[in-house]
């Protein structure tokens, strides 16, 4: 029934706000992982200089970054930052695995049948970003050469003629990134699809399947979903910078939250965008025996 | 009885209320220097644009103000610093500075040398003075001794070749800074000795007051800004135009020419007379101009009123391209060359603003144009200084935001520097020469050590009388060349001779700071009776009252720590113990990590409060989220 097509190829609202919150949920323990890291490091290593930290935070204005966080960065930054960077590299490893999951979810899959489908599909998520990562650094290459080239023209002209005319080429050459991040999520939920029809998932057939999704309204549903996402949170940090702690943390949530609901709604529209039946979630290809 | 004058006087009375501005601008009360009868100096430079290179002629009348017959001459030719990269200039890391490399190199060539009367003094020139190396210097043997009190007339032909910018003086495309461009006479000193030395990587300055005046031959389509004031109008000559400048009673005349070079200016009326103020900068600078022209106006009263009334009728403010970064930052007498790009503001920023180089430069009109101290035997009386200076005219413009204003957040310029630029310990001293110095050393000693150990105190002993201390020493040195001394002798008057040895000295010559930390709880058990205290202990030479403040449930306790004390011993009742911070006002600002002189414990039961408490971690948990939303899939 075209009616019945119609209907189910909306975004479902029901599943990318559980999705949303699923996915809130992990990122709430790493951050609570990154928190504990970052208060049990002054704990352990500066208990001596961490009851100044305190004292200086408790100061308005300068204090806080001029007494507190700047000499406590600059003197411990290479620890600190190698802590840091261990979590942020765990948490890049299981970044795809995360984001598998959130799209079989997406698809209505119940949690176990989505980690099932992400684990799956995880090594050829990886093939994936290394296919994509060739036509990316081709985009590098081309920006770097856009915006040489445009340094180079602009040379003789005054110098904010010449560094407006670099940010619109830099503009333009970051614009080249765009569509491979589109091109990503695409592929993304071609592979989930392709897991979730019982087919083994290939990198290759995902970026042609994306591909083929590729197109105007795809790239401009990806746009709002980021600047949303980005607005929101941009936003959300703004207010609670002025907040008192808790509050601070229910509104940085509440952001992270509207984040992954905007950008749930966007990869709800490609998952149904790369299902060969034009249906949500469901795939019949190659269902026959 | 106004409304009964004729209209006549009415006329009149206009008339003069528009002239009289005008007048008061150009009126020019006489110089009078140290280095009196003043050398006249009268220049002519041929700018060859497209080589880069200036065909220059010099007449100086020079006179022996020494007390003893002098039998030579000391000339600096310091663009000879840019022959090769072996000069002193170089060695030292002038180049550093600026993160250039020697490119197309520069130099002087001295064509020809002689006295007014013909006598040839080339041949008994030589620019072997024994520095191996560097060429900076020329040593003339006189024919015959010039007696104390006798002038000589010497004429100069030479070329100078500008060098692709590295450090102070070059090109970059059109834009030509010529600053030690000539071959310039050292200073006399009055016991007959030269005070010659070589271009220094960090330092250059030291000369005597002259009247100068320079003629500028440039291309037509190039303008040209220099020090002093411009004289008639630009005249056109064959496809040149030949600008004239007249600079009394300064140590130094430097010009810049450039194509498309645009000017804005305003008056700044001062106590006696008034000073045209011009700012110029290149096409897409114009916002900003105006926020380096606000400032320089505003840095000239501030500074007329601490330090004497700015003496010339101009002040130029050259905002150079940012291509051209290596000559920027720079202060010559009556002219200066600020930084910062086309799309910055007048808001300090980091220091990267620009309000800190235009304020700072501005600063040196004083602290090395008026009052020309050696530079490079006394860079902290040059540097130092004006730092200092700089800093406390941000403050008086932008407040508690002097370094930045971030949103709500103030940021304090000296606290920034502080922060994370003060070294522990200060090495060199700031009296060292600049040639004891590397760069880093150099920027830690004399751009932060001896700014924040002034502020220190003006904070501890008064704002005022340190002002009064240096308004007075500025006051008495102007046109003067002046050493250390004076400085202790100023400070002597204001605060007294145990100021001088007990705090000025220990600071300026072994770089003397107060560090303190608090330490742990302890009982300290005597006669059968226990309590509790607290420790502070301080470190270093600089003897800075303090004052710990003790907060508990019952209010707070201020405690004053002298200066002599190397500890304070606080008794403290743990059971209502809140909070314990050494300086809490902040006044010592030459303590490098003010991390531990505070404690905080817990606001019931006394123990120590645990770092990782809910506040930091909720914040910590709001910062986490942020920044995985940020990278997350």
């Amino acid at each position: 029934m075209p009616t019945t097509l119609v209907r189910e190829a909306r975004p479902p609202f029901r599943r990318v706000m559980l999705a949303a919150g699923y996915m809130l949920m992990v990122q709430s323990a790493f951050s609570a992982v990154l928190a504990l890291v970052l208060t049990s490091y002054i704990e352990a290593g500066f208990s001596n200089v961490a009851g100044g930290l305190l004292g200086a935070l408790e100061e308005p204005g300068a204090a806080l970054l001029v007494e507190g966080v700047l000499p406590f960065l600059f003197t411990h930054a290479t620890h600190w930052g190698t802590a840091v960077l261990g979590l942020f590299t765990v948490y890049g490893i299981l970044t795809p695995l995360v984001k598998l999951a959130w799209l079989a979810g997406l698809a209505e899959r119940p949690s176990q049948a989505s980690l099932r489908v992400a684990v799956r599909t995880y090594l050829s998520s990886l093939r994936l970003r290394l296919l994509l990562a060739v036509p990316a650094g081709l985009a590098g290459i081309t920006l770097t050469i856009l915006a040489v080239y445009t340094s180079l023209l602009f040379r003789a002209a005054d110098e904010r003629t010449h560094d407006l005319a670099l940010l619109a080429a830099v503009g333009v050459g970051a614009a080249l990134w765009s569509p491979l991040f589109v091109l990503g999520d695409l592929g993304h939920t071609a592979l989930v699809q392709m897991t979730l029809s019982e087919q083994a998932p290939n990198a290759r057939q995902a970026v042609y399947t994306g591909l083929r999704a590729l197109s105007l309204g795809a790239y401009a549903r990806w746009g709002v979903a980021a600047l949303v996402g980005v607005v929101l949170l941009g936003l959300c940090a703004w207010i609670a910078a002025a907040q008192a702690a808790l509050v601070a943390v229910v509104l940085t949530q509440l952001a992270a939250y509207l984040r992954y609901v905007s950008r749930g709604v966007w990869l709800a529209s490609a998952l149904a965008s790369t299902s060969t039946d034009g249906r949500f979630g469901r795939s019949t290809r190659n269902k026959a025996p | 009885m106004a409304a009964m004058r004729s209209p006549l006087t009415l006329g009149i009375c206009v008339v003069l209320a528009v002239i009289a501005p005008g007048h008061r601008t150009w009126a020019q009360s006489a110089y009078i220097t140290a280095d009196e009868p003043r050398d006249q100096v009268d220049l002519h430079a041929q700018l060859d644009a497209r080589a880069h290179r200036i065909h220059g002629t010099l007449r100086w009348r020079f006179t022996n103000r020494s007390v003893v017959p002098v039998q030579e001459l000391y000339w600096h030719l310091y663009l000879n610093a840019f022959r090769h990269a072996g000069s002193v200039f170089m060695r030292e890391g002038g180049s550093e500075i600026r993160d250039r490399h020697l490119g197309a190199e520069g130099g002087i060539t001295i064509t020809a040398l002689r006295l007014a009367g013909g006598q040839d003094l080339l041949p008994r020139s030589t620019l072997d003075v024994g520095v191996p190396n560097d060429e900076t210097q020329l040593r003339t043997r006189l024919y015959e001794p010039l007696l104390p009190g006798h002038s000589l007339d010497l004429r100069v032909t030479f070329v100078s070749q500008l060098p692709e910018a590295v450090a102070r003086s070059g090109f970059v495309r059109d834009f030509h800074v010529a600053a030690q461009w000539f071959p310039k006479l050292a200073r006399l000193e009055t016991d007959g000795t030269w005070a010659h030395f070589p271009y220094h990587g960090l330092g250059e300055f030291y000369a005597d007051f002259a009247d100068y005046t320079l003629t500028v031959v440039a291309p037509a389509d190039m303008e040209v800004v220099a020090g002093g004031v411009p004289m008639g109008a630009v005249t056109p000559r064959e496809q040149q135009n030949v600008h004239r400048f007249s600079a009394p009673a300064v140590h130094d005349i430097v010009f810049v020419a450039a194509n498309d070079l645009r000017t804005i200016e305003s008056i700044e009326r001062l106590a006696t007379h008034s000073v045209r103020v011009r700012v110029a900068h290149p096409p897409g600078f114009e916002r900003v101009a105006a926020d380096h022209l606000a400032i320089a106006r505003r840095g000239l009263a501030y500074f007329s009123r601490m330090f004497g009334e700015y003496p010339y009728p101009v002040l130029t403010v050259v905002v150079p391209p940012h291509a051209a970064i290596a000559v920027s930052g720079m202060e010559y007498p009556t002219l200066l060359l600020t930084s910062g790009p086309w799309w910055g503001s007048g808001r300090p920023l980091l220091g990267r603003g620009a309000a800190e180089t235009t304020a700072h430069e501005l600063a040196h009109q004083w602290f090395q144009g008026l009052i020309a101290t050696h530079e490079v035997r006394y860079p902290v009386l040059d540097e130092g200084l004006s730092s200092w200076a700089s800093g406390a005219l941000l403050r008086e413009l932008h407040g508690s935001g002097s370094g930045a204003r971030v949103g709500a957040a103030s940021l304090d310029g000296f606290e920034l520097d502080r922060s994370w630029a003060l070294p522990r310990l200060v090495s060199p001293a700031p009296l060292s020469p600049v040639q004891d110095f590397d760069t880093e050393s150099y920027y830690r000693t004399q751009y932060v050590y001896v700014p924040l150990m002034l502020e220190t105190i003006a904070r501890s002993w008064g704002r005022d009388r340190l002002l009064r201390a240096l308004g007075s020493y500025a006051r008495q040195q102007r046109f003067r060349h002046p050493n250390p001394d004076g400085l202790r002798e100023a400070f002597r008057t204001e605060y007294g001779g145990w100021f001088v040895s007990d705090v000025l000295d220990p600071a300026l010559s072994r770089g003397c700071v107060a560090q303190t930390r608090l330490g742990d709880l302890e009982t300290d058990c005597r006669a059968g009776a226990c309590e509790t205290v607290l420790v502070a202990h301080r470190s270093g030479c600089l003897p800075v009252p303090l004052e710990v403040a003790v907060r508990t449930r019952t209010g707070v306790t201020r405690h004053a720590w002298p200066g002599s004390a190397d500890e304070i011993r606080l008794r403290v009742d743990p059971n209502t113990l809140i909070e314990v911070e050494v300086d809490p006002g902040r006044r010592n600002l030459t303590d490098s990590q003010r991390l531990d002189d505070v404690r905080v414990f817990d606001r019931v039961g006394g123990a120590e409060r645990a770092p990782g408490g809910a506040s930091l971690l909720a914040k910590l948990l709001g910062f986490s989220q942020l920044l995985l939303s940020l990278v997350g899939p």
